[in-house]
């Protein structure tokens, strides 16, 4: 697999009047080619100056930015443009020039390079027809509503061909049922022209859609990365956790957890988490009647990363305690993650 | 009195034709090279800001406060004070000709300020949009901020328009003619109220005319 995006040691400080900002510090991430990245973090973290040091909109103060093994630093203009026609961008204003309509906001990026009339025409119906908009070609961006103006600065960037697309919170405007179709369609490009995706968003619901690996910033630092299966199934950092917390709550209730601890009866309490089509295995019927255990469940919720399953199941057991290890140690060979969250004796 | 007006539309009619077509002249002329000069140092002014396509402070400066110097004078003071300017680019300062060249130096600063609001207005993520399809400078300046500015452009035509209309009134000082020139000599002078009232009511229709014109286009202009 080869790296598309290679950020190393990327510091980006800002001066307002006299004061120092650190918008981003010391990030080395790669992005690989044909994946789908996405940066997490809330407002302020970084993550959108991040994302223009990509395309050098923002030049980092330190650090190395490399696309397809070119280093961006040092670059002469008319090289950083060339660099930059291979890198589409969408925005979270979508950024179209309300003056001229969907066919010329299209073909923005070939005009500008002077691409013949023909060509030009025969790549917008296709980008338009892409993002189902082939009706729109003479509207102007006022009469669209926010997701069609998102399709249209899609096909935009598409518009040059490019290895990879750079969206600055595409989804943030836009509601909750477009934001799907906004989703999909992103997935749809990154499979069909195996374009590699770079995201940011403040929404875990977007990195769980789409996105197969993460990295999580606070305070323009990168906390935490990894695949997303990894970093859902396991934060390490708290305000990973949080964010997690938004789609997938695996907390006990609180009158549940007192009931628990006043609970007398030798046992304890484990967190399954389980991942693809061992979601279906009858698990819990294995421990009552291999192990004498009862099983009892407390709480369980069950989503979709991208297309694997992933579930987390809470139960308590009670039983011997040697059968109680052996009962984990049977379930660890199933290749299912065990945590054992509490004693309840 | 509305004998008067017939009596002194009869007597002045061609006095009127001669003096608006005056005034059509020298607004129409100054116009066109105030616009192209104040448009330029708009654009120029905009983009040498800091943070921007050609951040230049020592330039923004130097037009900055050149504008502002010029805009301080009343457009009567600025026409005698640069005699001299206007008898070396014309040779000479008489008539309609001579009165271009103070009203172009009165209106392209005022205009230059107008265009830098009118861009300033445009949308600061479409440039960076721009910039990262791989945009060059001047296409970021023909194709985003002249396209998009359009509506403001032309608002900020038809205010200088009308401001321009005002000072010429004014160039019948230097005998460049013109409605206000006919008020004051007529009207005034000559105390003939009806020549006043007549110069007034051309004045009145013509900035109206204008004013609408500008706005239906600007209008027309705006697609949001």
């Amino acid at each position: 697999m080869s790296k598309v995006i290679q950020l190393e040691q990327i510091s980006k400080r800002y001066y307002q009047g006299k004061r120092e900002i650190d918008a981003v510090k010391n990030v080395t991430l790669d992005v690989q080619k044909g994946e789908i990245f996405g940066i997490i973090g809330y407002s302020g973290a970084g993550k959108s100056t991040l994302i223009r040091c990509v395309n050098f909109l923002e030049q980092p103060t330190s650090g190395s930015v490399r696309i397809n093994g070119i280093e961006l630093e040092g670059l002469k203009r008319a090289e950083l443009r060339a660099v930059r026609r291979r890198i589409g961008m969408i925005f979270q204003n979508f950024n179209l020039l309300s003056s001229i309509n969907v066919f010329d906001n299209v073909a923005a990026p070939l005009q500008l390079v002077k691409t013949p009339k023909e060509a030009i025409t025969k790549k917008v119906r296709e980008l338009l027809d892409l993002v189902g908009l082939t009706d729109k070609e003479e509207s102007f961006p006022h009469q669209l509503s926010g997701g069609q103006k998102q399709r249209v600065a899609i096909a935009r960037a598409l518009a040059s061909d490019p290895e990879i697309l750079l969206c600055d919170e595409a989804t943030s405007a836009l509601d909750p049922q477009t934001t799907e179709s906004i989703l999909d369609l992103l997935l749809e490009i990154n499979r069909k022209y195996k374009i590699t995706i770079m995201l940011i968003t403040h929404e875990m619901h977007v990195i769980k859609k789409i996105c197969d690996r993460v990295a999580v910033m606070e305070n323009g630092e990168v906390v935490e990365q990894g695949t997303v299966m990894d970093i859902i199934s396991a934060p390490q950092q708290p305000i990973t956790k949080n964010f997690i917390k938004s789609i997938f709550d695996v907390t006990l209730p609180s009158v549940l957890l007192n009931k628990l601890e006043n609970d007398k009866r030798p046992g304890k309490i484990l967190r399954i988490s389980f991942v693809g089509e061992n979601a279906a295995d009858p698990i819990l019927a294995d421990l009552a009647t291999q192990f004498t255990l009862r099983p009892t469940i407390l709480y369980g919720n069950i989503t979709q990363i991208k297309e694997t399953i992933f579930g987390c199941l809470i139960i308590g057991v009670t039983g011997e305690a040697s059968a109680i290890e052996a009962g984990i140690d049977y379930l660890t060979q199933q290749q299912l993650r065990i945590e054992v969250i509490e004693h309840a004796e | 009195m509305l004998n008067n007006f017939i009596d002194s539309f009869s007597e002045y009619g061609d006095l009127y034709v001669q003096s608006i077509r005056e005034t059509g002249a020298m607004v129409g002329i100054s116009l066109v090279i105030s616009t192209i000069i104040g448009l330029l140092l708009g654009v120029v002014l905009v983009v040498t800001r800091r943070n921007n396509l050609y951040e230049n402070p020592i330039v923004y400066q130097i037009l900055n406060v050149t504008i502002n110097i010029l805009r301080s004078l009343p457009f009567i003071v600025l026409m005698v004070a640069i005699i001299p300017l206007t008898k070396l680019i014309v040779g000479g300062t008489i008539g309609v000709k001579g009165a271009i060249v103070p009203l172009v130096v009165y209106t392209a600063p005022y205009i230059a300020r107008l265009m830098e609001s009118a861009l300033l207005e445009v949308d600061k993520g479409v440039i960076e949009a721009y910039q990262a399809m791989g945009a060059t400078r001047n296409q970021i300046i023909t194709r985003v901020l002249l396209r998009e500015s359009r509506p403001g452009v032309v608002l900020g035509i038809t205010i200088a328009t009308i401001g321009l209309i005002g000072a010429s009134a004014m160039a019948g000082v230097v005998g460049a003619g013109g409605l206000g020139d006919v008020a004051i000599r007529y009207g005034y002078q000559r105390w003939e109220p009806a020549v006043m009232v007549t110069c007034i009511v051309f004045l009145v229709l013509i900035v109206q005319a204008v004013q609408s014109l500008g706005t239906v286009l600007a209008k027309r202009l705006r697609r949001r």
